[in-house]
């Protein structure tokens, strides 16, 4: 394929689109940074590959996300069961939940954003600090003379409140 | 998904993300997944929400992206389809670096252009949703007990606008931002509502309310609403369902829940008065005179804590002796896991007034200056006032030796008077041990407290026997740093021992010592 191809816009902005979809999705099944960012990439390759199968129009996400799961199962078994948190049969419950959920996400990074600018500047600069490259909450607790558990008590419950502000704004979207 | 495994899923996440999950939560995590759809659900939404934080976060792969054109404005329009925004991951350019990256591996040319999605800011309105903000946060606990389900379960732990804290036993005193204050005693259900107010289901309840921002705390009670009006009131919601309110100063407002917004019964009490609320009908009756039993001594406690009081410290050694640590109540804890081995320690404390960073310099570094007065430590179990007395910041120096406690941060304002008490005492050595230690502004800070002198080897037997408060500003920076230097007094000099100290704003100090324990 290339960039000449009739669809290949939409394509590009299909799979650009899809990306923090995609990598939330995989994260979700394998619970590992790095691999997760490997199988991503693997997953793009693929996707790129197949584009001409794919139809503007169609349901991008879902398609990419099988040939994510494909590619999570077979990275699983690669590394070998031992250096993973969930087994083969765990990643495809999850996967189908995660499937069955994959609607209107695309609204979730803009709500995000709103939600975080509900945060209190302390928060937010803490969930910066933890965010931005090379941060840990090792480094970060050190800095902060807390404990790494207590520090990654304050940032789930952040996290928590973000998510409970997303889903908010979600439900306040469908009621109109 | 019920509490527990709320908790649990709630752990696994905590370690999952930050800390590294260890095996047996491993299997814990795969079984609370494989058992639950429900928990797979919040495991998803949240791993998602952990997802696009890292993506929006990750800084620009210079070396991948090298290459790419900066936005075009047009594609914007692009983004724009059947009439809803699509919000793309422009911000989150290690997306972009990835997606880069693969394309690179598998060598196909592209008009790199399209890959470079500017960030969309849509003018879209913020909706004034319930603020997820911190409203409030547990200050203080005293034989606090916390159910593994309770929101808030440690002291210093931030509570959002709906947070429950369950209390199984012992104390707590959660301090509202708005000034409120409130001290649970367990059993006891609490639920945070909102910035100003709470819901108190069970258990006894005194809340003191002294500031303007605070004015209309409201505590909700079966059948009933306790509207405080500038005050200090005690409520204890029975197992029945039944309260009792009593006033200790000032006034409050009952409001009857029962009947329509004009037929509801509301009951003013002022000082020294209390009424009840029936468990069925949330009928209100008056009682003559006298408070609530039961609610004396966590007013007393409440009164400690004092409204002028920003901190309290308690130093402690936790150097792996048979005594286990104990910090008194009222009092947070600072320990010898704060050192850095050079002779200095410091910890971060939330106040009511913002943080506090706390630093002392000139600890005997030998053994990090925090030792426990236990047997063979020091030579003395004597003790009758502890955990205050119980264990101290050390430094053993020669006559002019000094220990150095600078107090910073948000919580501390520039030229700004502070009270200071500080608890200290001699070793308990022999007779004829005469010193005194001074305590003197420094560096820049001004004040001092009158010198503490030593006569005898003996332990205090109460907490203010070897106190001395003072009156201390703050440098022009906002550092409040008091030297506190040991003066041959008698034969020879014996090291400074600082047990704690607390740190007021002028006006009114702490109340008086008291060691109030939780009554059944």
């Amino acid at each position: 394929m290339n960039s000449d191809m009739p669809g290949s816009e939409e394509f590009v902005r299909e799979l650009t689109a899809a990306q923090a979809s995609l990598y939330a999705y995989v994260l979700s099944l394998l619970p590992d940074r790095e691999a997760a960012r490997d199988v991503l990439q693997e997953t793009n390759v693929v996707l790129w590959q197949k584009a001409e199968e794919f139809t503007p129009g169609s349901n991008f996400i879902a398609w990419s996300y099988s040939i994510a799961r494909h590619k999570v199962l077979a990275h699983h078994r690669d590394a070998g069961r031992d250096r993973h948190v969930f087994d083969d049969a765990l990643i495809e419950k999850l996967a189908d939940d995660a499937d069955h959920g994959a609607q209107s996400t695309d609204d979730v990074q803009l709500l995000l954003d709103q939600c975080l600018d509900e945060l209190s500047a302390s928060h937010r600069e803490l969930i910066r600090a933890r965010y931005e490259p090379g941060g840990t909450v090792k480094q970060l607790a050190a800095a902060r003379r807390q404990s790494p558990q207590g520090l990654s008590v304050t940032l789930n419950r952040i996290r928590h409140a973000l998510l409970q502000c997303v889903q908010r704004r979600l439900r306040g979207r469908e009621a109109k | 998904m019920n509490q527990q495994t709320q908790q649990a899923l709630w752990q696994c996440l905590t370690e999952l993300i930050d800390v590294g999950l260890t095996t047996d939560r491993q299997s814990e995590l795969r079984e609370l997944l494989a058992g639950e759809a429900e928990a797979r659900e919040y495991y998803l939404q949240f791993m998602q929400l952990h997802a696009r934080l890292e993506l929006m976060h990750a800084s620009v792969d210079a070396e991948a992206v090298a290459e790419i054109d900066r936005p075009q404005p047009t594609a914007t329009r692009l983004l724009r389809r059947g009439g809803r925004a699509v919000y793309e991951l422009a911000r989150t350019d290690m997306a972009l670096s990835l997606v880069v990256a693969s394309l690179v591996t598998t060598t196909i040319v592209l008009s790199l252009a399209l890959w470079v999605v500017p960030a969309l800011t849509p003018a879209v309105p913020g909706n004034a949703g319930p603020s997820i903000e911190f409203v409030a946060r547990i200050t203080g606990s005293a034989g606090a007990t916390f159910d593994p389900a309770s929101d808030g379960n440690a002291k210093n732990r931030d509570l959002f606008a709906d947070d429950t804290i369950v209390l199984n036993s012992g104390l707590a005193t959660v301090t509202y931002d708005s000034g409120a204050q409130v001290v649970l005693q367990g059993p006891a259900t609490y639920q945070i509502q909102g910035a100003n107010g709470g819901d108190l289901r069970l258990g006894k309840l005194v809340a003191r309310v002294d500031t303007k921002a605070a004015h209309g705390f409201t505590v909700e009670i079966p059948g009933a609403r306790i509207v405080d009006l500038g005050t200090e009131f005690g409520v204890e919601v029975a197992e029945n369902g039944g309260s009792q309110v009593a006033v200790v100063s000032g006034e409050v407002e009952l409001i009857g829940q029962a009947g329509g917004a004009g037929s509801r019964q509301r009951v003013r009490l002022t000082a020294g008065e209390r009424a009840s609320v029936a468990a069925e009908s949330g009928a209100i009756a008056r009682h003559d005179g006298g408070t609530a039993q039961g609610l004396a001594h966590m007013t007393d406690w409440l009164r400690e804590m004092g409204p002028n009081v920003l901190l309290r410290v308690d130093f402690q050694n936790s150097q792996g002796l048979a005594i286990p640590a104990v910090t008194k109540p009222g009092f947070v804890a600072f320990t010898e896991r704060h050192a850095t081995g050079d002779g200095t320690a410091s910890a971060i404390y939330s106040t009511r007034a913002g943080h506090v960073r706390v630093e002392i310099s000139g600890l005997d570094s030998n053994r990090k200056g925090f030792f426990n007065r236990a047997p063979g430590i020091v030579g003395s179990e004597r003790l009758t006032a502890a955990p205050l007395y119980n264990d101290f910041a050390f430094h053993n120096g020669g006559s002019g030796a000094s220990l150095k406690l600078k107090l910073s941060g948000a919580g501390v304002t520039a030229n700004t008077d502070y009270s200071l008490t500080f608890y200290s005492y001699d070793s308990g050595g022999g007779v004829g041990n005469r010193h005194s230690v001074v305590f003197q502004g420094s560096d820049g800070a001004a004040g001092d407290a009158p010198p503490i002198v030593y006569t005898i080897g003996a332990d205090p037997e109460t907490n203010d026997q070897y106190a001395t408060t003072g009156t201390f500003t703050s440098d022009k920076s906002g550092v409040l740093t008091v030297r506190l230097t040991d003066t041959i007094v008698g034969s020879e000099p014996d090291g400074i021992r600082l047990n704690g100290f607390e740190l007021s704003l002028t006006g009114e100090t702490g109340a008086e010592e008291r060691n109030v324990k939780p009554k059944p």
